[in-house]
């Protein structure tokens, strides 16, 4: 009962947030949300079923452009493209799976991070369907005749598409699935003796998580308006992987963490551009030696019983609270 | 007593709520970023990243007019120019969230001096939309100023005057009929491809070699090997400095040297690059080197940059952006003290062969807001640059 209180609340207050936030706020909360998907799938592959991947921006490019192409040259209604433009990039999915079944850590790291520079090559080179170099711009959301042209609108959207996506998500941890994926990532060979085909599990990972960041690269489309190849680089691939490893790899909520903050976090510094890669080099550094399990596993590890004397007083009052 | 309190109450609340009213109605009725004592002018310019080298002097080639303007006369009628240059790191995404910082809540009465072009084109038609008038961004894209757009006006000639002033340049001036093209793969070297390549097949040339390379690309060999092995006379380079560079000094040691073209990414310190083999390279331009000797006007923006930004050296770039500046304050100056947008965008458009002695003549009219069109053709000679002649394309 409590917990439902405390979500409905956190639900209206996401949905009144159009009302006392400005237009510029909207939008990066609208980033946020793409990036949240985005880290939600790449969580999905390396931080539960241990498959690392630093190409993602790959599939965040093809879901884009897909997003995109498919209701500027094939006339597809939009709220058919973006799922869509997921199972298209959920089947380039298939393509890493070829290196995943053979290669391990860094190997495979090393075979996403080639995917990931094909991608960016192709696109500017397929000038035809892309618009090359320059880039394209995208076609503005319509649904039922409303078309999506505010922030505020394009908000709604990306909140439905956030909550869908995480709802999905729980179910597919919480399933054989996700049982699944993590007796691959703790002990792959004792997974294959209980049974538990790595071909069959990786290739769902695989396509479940560039779903994921296929459907985010279609949101990116409409929420920024305007695509172009040079975005979809090894530092965007790096970004959502600090997103993950920043907010909590093998957690939802740390997704959901760390994406929004370091979504938010370059705007917090605009002043201070520079600092930003410093930043991020030395938050990685420390999350690794101190949070290995990112902000929500820091935040887990103290909320746990024996941690929780120690917290003053009203910290442990609403701590219990959401409990329940 | 309680009677009286109430009405006191109510008395008070609505004097409030009637001068908040009154207030965020005068508000609305102002120019957005007009004040009794500042213009607010804000800008998109890559202050980090790989871009930074040419973003960092564009602020302050800038920056540096608007500070001489405030220092010396306080500024365009009593109101002082605040620059709102932010970073958006090149990359389209932060300029759409740094733009809609600058409108809705900086409110800037104008954009000016904005870098980049798939960055403006990510935010253009919110900026068209919004009314907000654009002056001066520092690019070459076509869309900049065709078709005509009410509230965006270019000082930059864009690659359809460049492309098409390099290919008539080589056929038509310097009788070259064997003709190889390199140019690097992305948004700039694409286009002007596209209109060198048409002005040739005008002039019924096609090339004799075409090599196009990444912009990561560091060795060349292979290029300047099929420009040479195709015989070459003459080669129409269409990048940036540093790979135009790496092409000269690969063609010295092949003992290669055709006449190479250049477009305004060229400038004298290809001399330090690439040694004695920048010399005879012709290049366009369209504003005057700041080392001329015997140049008030050059001298006067060498010494302001040096006052505002001291050890900056004067480049292509600061300067550009220097004379973009003073396209904006002249416009300021000419709409009058009851500034508004309107009044802004026809001041610009009365300007008719204007120009501060460092670039060629430009007009605007209400169907033509696209700025220089005529180039300079300027020859790398003895360490530096001279000047070979004006070249207008749209004569041909």
């Amino acid at each position: 009962m409590r917990r439902f209180i405390l979500w409905s609340g956190a639900l209206c207050l996401l949905a009144l947030a159009p009302l006392f936030l400005r237009s510029y706020t909207l939008y990066i909360l609208n980033m946020a949300g793409v990036y949240l998907v985005a880290t939600l799938g790449l969580n999905l592959l390396t931080g539960y079923t241990g498959q690392l991947s630093i190409g993602h921006a790959g599939f965040l490019a093809i879901g884009a452009y897909a997003g995109a192409l498919l209701p500027a040259k094939l006339a597809v209604p939009f709220w058919l493209s973006i799922p869509l433009a997921g199972i298209i990039s959920g089947l380039a999915g298939f393509i890493l799976l070829i290196p995943a079944l053979r290669l391990t850590a860094i190997y495979l790291a090393i075979a996403t991070l080639g995917f990931g520079a094909a991608v960016a090559e192709i696109l500017p080179r397929w000038t035809a369907v892309t618009g090359g170099y320059q880039g394209m711009k995208v076609p503005k959301a319509a649904f039922l005749g409303l078309t999506l042209d505010s922030d505020v609108k394009l908000y709604y959207l990306a909140l439905i598409i956030v909550i869908l996506m995480i709802l999905l998500a729980r179910n597919i941890v919480g399933s054989k699935l996700g049982r699944a994926f993590v007796a691959i990532r703790d002990q792959e060979r004792a997974a294959q003796a209980l049974g538990i085909s790595l071909t069959k599990y990786k290739a769902s990972a695989f396509f479940i998580s560039a779903f994921y960041t296929g459907i985010a690269g279609a949101l990116y489309s409409f929420v920024v308006g305007y695509i172009s190849p040079g975005e979809f680089d090894l530092a965007k691939s790096l970004l959502i992987f600090m997103m993950m490893a920043l907010g909590g790899m093998g957690s939802i909520p740390g997704s959901v963490v760390g994406a929004v903050f370091l979504t938010f976090l370059p705007h917090w510094l605009s002043g201070f551009r520079g600092l930003q890669q410093f930043i991020y080099g030395a938050a990685l550094v420390l999350v690794v030696i101190f949070a290995p399990y990112g902000i929500w596993g820091f935040v887990r590890r103290w909320t746990m019983p024996d941690k929780l004397q120690r917290l003053p007083r009203p910290l442990r009052a609403v701590v219990e609270f959401v409990r329940g | 007593m309680l009677r009286k309190m109430k009405v006191l109450r109510w008395l008070v609340v609505s004097a409030l709520v009637f001068t908040v009213a009154g207030l965020s109605i005068a508000q609305q009725e102002e120019v957005p970023g007009v004040t009794a004592d500042t213009i607010k002018l804000g800008s998109f310019i890559a202050q980090s990243g790989a871009v930074a080298p040419i973003g960092i002097p564009v602020v302050h080639g800038a920056q540096t007019w608007y500070n001489f303007i405030n220092d010396q006369w306080g500024g365009i009628y009593g109101r002082k120019i605040e620059f709102i240059a932010l970073d958006d790191g090149f990359n389209p995404a932060n300029t759409v969230a740094v733009v809609k910082k600058l409108v809705e809540e900086e409110k800037v009465f104008a954009i000016v001096n904005p870098l980049g072009t798939i960055t403006y084109q990510a935010v253009f038609d919110y900026l068209v939309q919004n009314g907000v008038p654009v002056v001066s961004p520092h690019g070459n894209a076509v869309f900049m100023c065709q078709p005509t757009v009410h509230t965006a006006f270019s000082i930059q000639p864009n690659n359809i005057a460049f492309g098409r002033t390099l290919a008539q340049y080589a056929v038509l001036k310097l009788e070259k009929q064997k003709i190889g093209i390199s140019y690097v793969q992305d948004a700039f070297g694409a286009e002007l491809y596209q209109y060198v390549t048409d002005e040739l097949s005008k002039r019924g040339v096609t090339p004799v070699a075409t090599v196009s390379y990444p912009g990561t690309e560091t060795n060349f060999s292979s290029y300047v090997l099929q420009l040479q092995q195709a015989g070459a006379e003459a080669v129409i380079l269409l990048g940036y400095l540093a790979d135009a560079a790496a092409i000269l000094r690969e063609a010295e040691t092949l003992g290669y040297k055709p006449q190479w073209l250049g477009t305004n990414t060229i400038t004298p310190v290809l001399y330090q690059l690439a040694g004695t083999a920048a010399e005879d390279l012709i290049f366009i331009g369209f504003a005057t080197d700041p080392g001329t000797p015997y140049h008030p006007e050059a001298y006067l923006f060498t010494l302001l940059l040096n006052r505002y930004f001291p050890g900056e050296a004067p480049s292509g770039y600061s300067e550009i952006a220097y004379i973009g500046a003073q396209m904006v304050t002249d416009a300021l100056s000419i709409a009058g003290p009851d500034l508004t947008r309107e009044k802004f965008i026809q001041a610009l458009e009365t300007f008719k062969d204007w120009e501060h002695g460092l670039t060629p003549k430009i007009t605007f009219s209400p169907t033509d807001h696209c700025g220089i069109e005529a180039l300079w053709l300027v020859a790398l000679r003895g360490g530096g640059a001279v000047f070979l002649e004006e070249w207008d394309w749209t004569q041909y």
